[in-house]
């Protein structure tokens, strides 16, 4: 649903035109300091999109909500790592959803406390300054974490549309 | 005003007396054109029969007056009489001045009511401000007196002796509470030095179970999809496990820094 604010990306070989098909992009959370983002990790995890996937660098903001393969997430040199494999055309329902909170819309995450985040929520990446976080959650349907401010929901918009939303229940 | 509706009041009873008077001496010329129609018809070998739209039209107008005629008549009346008269071109030319100059009266004293209003404002703005700056200096004058009075008593502490034993008094009072606050310091080293150990701990951990996810990675890797497919459930465990993990290391970072008052 939202991808973090670091791209990092490797070329492969490159085409007689210059073009290189084989490159990979990874994607993790950052934080602004300094009017720069810096990544800060505290936990580290990157998600990676192969551009022979289907993925396309130039407009990151039309791979939002399509439906990607993708392998089991894992735990690679010390990283969490989820590859997306490739984009499917069909109209597949996906088992789960890449999700990236902010704290300046959703409030402090909790993380480490008992029962910060429903048991089905995976935790891919968290950048944290003294004042922002970010984190990058591998989310199903209905499930949600806590935050400063209460629980935050993944669930259908009330109003509609295709894609799904993060909701604030304060006070549940 | 009352004397301007006396003199319409004259005007309109003087036009309608006119108008009546002129209706009279329409009626007493009529009968005689009645009586020379009244003769023609007698001369008339036959008999003229009205039509019926002239005989509607003498029900609205029975006395077959000639309204166009009587209008025309007055509005000549009227520019011969009034329009064309000196002292009618005189009478307008002084309303229109007097209207002027009421005009002028009203916006000139709306003018100077508006400029009153806007003088209040600033008056009270001005006033304002002034309780103000005299509110924050009164403030200010109470704060330096309180603390010349502190100033002045310390100087005469250390002038007069019974008061110098009061003051030591205090000082070991001060002085107990430092041990106090130096202890608690000592406890919460304590428990920073127990949490960092704990912590290392936990990376150890940690970076074993990397190694052997990796080892794990690798083996089902290199082994068959049959061998894959069982350990596909365990690794997701393993995977959660960590994760788990990764979000203790944190809090327990989170508390280490905490407690290093960072």
């Amino acid at each position: 649903m939202d991808f973090g604010s670091v791209w990092r990306h490797r070329l492969g070989k490159q085409d007689a035109h210059g073009n290189s098909r084989r490159a990979v992009y990874y994607n993790t959370t950052g934080v602004m300091v300094n009017n720069k983002i810096r990544q800060r990790p505290q936990i580290c995890g990157y998600a990676r999109f192969d551009m022979i996937g289907g993925f396309d660098p130039n407009h990151p903001s039309r791979m939002i909500g399509r439906v990607f393969e993708c392998a089991e997430p894992c735990v690679w040199m010390g990283y969490n790592k989820l590859l997306f494999r490739r984009i499917l055309n069909g109209r597949e329902c996906p088992d789960c959803f890449l999700v990236a909170p902010r704290s300046e819309f959703v409030g402090q995450l909790l993380v480490g406390t008992e029962d910060w985040r429903s048991p089905s929520t995976w935790l891919l990446s968290l950048s944290e300054t003294s004042i922002q976080q970010e984190a990058m959650l591998l989310m199903s349907i209905g499930d949600w974490f806590r935050t400063s401010l209460g629980n935050v929901v993944f669930e259908p918009s009330a109003i509609g549309g295709p894609l799904l939303r993060l909701v604030l229940r304060a006070g549940e | 005003m009352r004397g301007s509706l006396i003199v319409c009041g004259l005007l309109i009873g003087l036009t309608i007396e006119h108008a009546y008077a002129m209706q009279r001496a329409t009626d007493s010329a009529t009968p005689k054109s009645r009586t020379d129609a009244a003769a023609v018809r007698a001369q008339s070998p036959y008999q003229h029969q009205d039509t019926w739209y002239e005989f509607v039209l003498k029900q609205f107008n029975p006395r077959n007056v000639d309204y166009g005629k009587w209008v025309e008549q007055q509005r000549r009346n009227l520019i011969e009489l009034r329009l064309k008269n000196s002292y009618f071109a005189y009478s307008l030319w002084t309303t229109i001045a007097l209207v002027l100059v009421a005009v002028i009266c009203v916006k000139q004293r709306i003018d100077h009511r508006r400029a009153l209003s806007i003088t209040a404002e600033m008056m009270a703005d001005l006033y304002n401000q002034d309780a103000y700056s005299r509110a924050v200096a009164q403030e200010a004058i109470e704060r330096y007196n309180k603390h010349i009075e502190r100033c002045n008593r310390a100087i005469e502490l250390g002038d007069n002796p019974v008061a110098l034993a009061l003051g030591s008094n205090e000082m070991e009072q001060l002085r107990t509470e430092l041990m106090r606050v130096g202890e608690e310091r000592d406890i919460a080293i304590r428990d920073r030095d127990l949490a960092r150990e704990e912590l290392r701990r936990k990376s150890e951990i940690l970076a074993d179970m990397s190694v052997r996810l990796d080892s794990t990675a690798s083996k089902s890797a290199a082994s068959p999809a049959k061998t894959t497919a069982d350990l596909r459930g365990a690794d997701a465990r393993l995977v959660t496990h960590i994760n788990n993990l990764q979000e203790q290391l944190y809090s327990e970072r989170s508390n280490n820094r905490r407690l290093r008052g960072g």
